[in-house]
């Protein structure tokens, strides 16, 4: 905070919006939480209501201002086109601090019948914000022509003056590189917000409340969304921080192959099955057994999609620890150095001294 | 950017909305809740815990029952029913119009004319409000689930999932002994249940001289081998008396029945 307070480049861009309110509101909701439930906890159903006040504020806005604003920094970036538009992005964010904090207490809830209406109310009007995000990455992504290209790559310069050379070389990267993640991890944001919305409409959560409906939705939006977003920005960033590639670039494309079915086959059957479910629960002449059991299949069927997951975050793991066991050999070999060239040192460190001396004066 | 302050003000404003309410006001609402009269009566609900029971709930956190029960009963409606309560004088005749009335799922006018009906004729009707759901016709409850339910849950553990059945009136269906056998072995007293037994809680052990009297008694394809006994541990014994302690069946305000 106080670094960013004190930043030189006054400009601010979107992506710095949606990263510093995150960096805010994390403390707050946490210790509120802790307070609260943990420390001197509430008395009664105040605890249940904190509780889903702190899971809707972290899993959906506070997930959605880290990966929002990661996506907001890489579209421009890897597509060559300032984003579309700087305006709408902060529409999105002012409409998601303002309605998303509120979503979260289920319209069945046994509290007081304002809660879960407010709730509902504030759900529904997130669509906005949500719709804006989806606008944006639709514009800011499409395939464009030669010449917005042109000038797209230009205006990115200069939209990233201060941050980074601008890649270009990334607009014609393999399929299946951090690009795709990033576009992956916002397909997976709509959908999986699309779903919350739903899910706060009473008549809809009549038949997916209590049901394989609500993991599934929360997995799109942990694993589809949010670490499919943050593997794209590791794969980005991590071989520019420690200035060499990634030790096997061909698993981190296999990576991306394997999540994507991965995640469709863990959701797909969950959503599904849950609504099935639902709809069988609510049904008072089918047997509850009878509604458990109709779901061991498609259980079964996502288990092979948590599996396909681990696979491909052991992949991610590999080549994380390849490159931290290269830097980790360069940092020794530049000490070795160091050490068998004194003379170098000696000079090194006088240079040192002559720059302090310098700041000094 | 040199109206960064006001932005900030404004982030925090809105921030700060969400927090007086949905934290804030729920506290100031909820949080000094006392306990409640029920209908019709002088006794007061809930009331707490007696010690084992609460030390239940502590098992009940502890192995994650929460992640696949729910302890709340959802309602979609309230109708009215009509019961005869005294034939009076004439019982013939009002057997006969009783027949002929329809006296379950009406609403309060015509639960008002039928009862009129029956006065009409010389006996005597009284009126009956029952909640309707699927929740509720599948037995998991007679009301919905409200908030002085939990006054004495600490954690408040409402679930989110039913993998299992709700379990918010559990203790009005079945007893603690059918507790203790269903955690040892949940198939021998539901058949094909999906609920992963919880042996951890009992204790097996060669029978000494003569069986201990709260030994379990299973059907023979869960027993132990011949000369062993299953016992159950402190942390059993108290998550069954959580479970059965598990009543929200009492009329209240803010969810009237008529029992």
């Amino acid at each position: 905070m106080m670094n960013f307070a004190a930043r030189r480049e006054r400009a601010l861009y979107p992506s710095h919006w949606f990263l510093v309110a995150a960096l805010f509101w994390f403390p707050w909701i946490y210790s509120t939480a802790n307070l609260f439930l943990v420390a001197w906890p509430v008395r009664g159903v105040v605890q249940a209501i904190i509780g889903w006040w702190f899971a809707g504020n972290l899993l959906f806005v506070w997930l959605t201002l880290v990966g929002i604003g990661t996506a907001f920094y890489f579209l421009p970036k890897f597509s060559g086109r300032p984003l579309q538009s700087h305006y709408l992005a902060l529409y999105a964010f002012w409409t998601l601090i303002l309605f998303g904090t509120w979503c979260g207490i289920p319209p069945g809830a046994p509290v007081p019948a304002w809660l879960p209406v407010l709730s509902s109310f504030a759900a529904v009007l997130t669509v906005v914000p949500v719709l804006a995000v989806a606008a944006i990455a639709w514009q800011t992504s499409r395939r464009s022509d030669a010449p917005s290209l042109e000038s797209g790559v230009t205006s990115s310069l200069r939209l990233e003056k201060s941050a980074h050379r601008a890649d270009t070389t990334t607009n014609c990267e393999p399929k299946g590189g951090p690009y795709c993640f990033i576009r992956f991890g916002l397909l997976s944001f709509v959908l999986s917000s699309l779903m919350l919305i739903a899910m706060a409409c009473p008549r809809i959560s009549q038949v997916t409340e209590f049901t394989w409906f609500g993991p599934a939705q929360t997995q799109l939006q942990l694993y589809g969304f949010f670490a499919m977003m943050m593997f794209g920005a590791i794969y980005h960033l991590l071989p520019r921080v420690v200035g060499f590639e990634l030790p096997f670039p061909k698993l981190a494309r296999l990576h991306f192959w394997i999540s994507v079915p991965g995640v469709v086959l863990l959701v797909l059957p969950l959503a599904i099955g849950g609504m099935e479910q639902g709809m069988k629960l609510n049904n008072p002449n089918i047997a509850f057994m009878d509604a458990t059991k109709a779901m061991l299949p498609f259980l079964r069927t996502s288990t092979i999609g948590l599996l396909l997951i681990l696979l491909g975050n052991s992949l991610f793991a590999l080549n994380i620890f390849a490159m931290t066991f290269k830097w980790e050999l360069a940092l020794v070999k530049k000490a070795v150095a160091l050490v068998k060239t004194p003379l170098e040192t000696a000079s090194a460190s006088a240079s040192l001294q002559r720059d302090q001396g310098e700041v000094k004066a | 950017m040199k109206n960064g302050f006001w932005i900030f003000l404004a982030v925090f404003v809105a921030l700060g909305g969400s927090w007086c309410g949905f934290v804030l006001a729920p506290e100031l609402q909820l949080g000094g809740a006392k306990q409640t009269a029920i209908l019709n009566s002088s006794d007061v609900y809930p009331v707490g815990r007696p010690g084992e029971a609460n030390q239940g709930l502590s098992v009940y956190r502890a192995n994650g029952c929460a992640a696949c029960h729910t302890e709340q009963v959802r309602q979609t409606g309230m109708t009215c029913s009509v019961t005869l309560t005294d034939a009076g004088k004439n019982p013939e005749a009002v057997t006969n119009l009783i027949l002929s009335l329809t006296l379950t799922n009406l609403t309060k006018e015509e639960a008002d004319v039928a009862s009129g009906k029956i006065t009409a004729a010389g006996g005597k009707a009284e009126i009956h409000t029952v909640a309707t759901g699927p929740d509720i016709a599948r037995g998991w409850g007679m009301r919905q689930s409200v908030a002085e339910d939990f006054l004495h849950d600490n954690p408040v553990q409402l679930g989110g999932l039913r993998a299992g059945p709700d379990l918010s009136n559990i203790g009005a269906r079945a007893d603690a002994n059918w507790q203790l056998l269903h955690l040892y072995a949940p198939q021998s007293v539901v058949k094909g249940s999906t609920m992963p037994p919880f042996r951890y809680l009992f204790e097996v052990r060669k029978i000494g001289r003569e069986p201990s009297s709260n030994a379990l008694k299973l059907p023979p394809e869960f027993a132990p081998p011949a000369g062993y006994e299953v016992l159950p541990k402190p942390e059993a014994v108290e998550l069954a008396a959580y479970l059965s302690s598990l009543r929200a069946n009492v009329p209240l305000f803010s969810a009237p029945i008529s029992p």
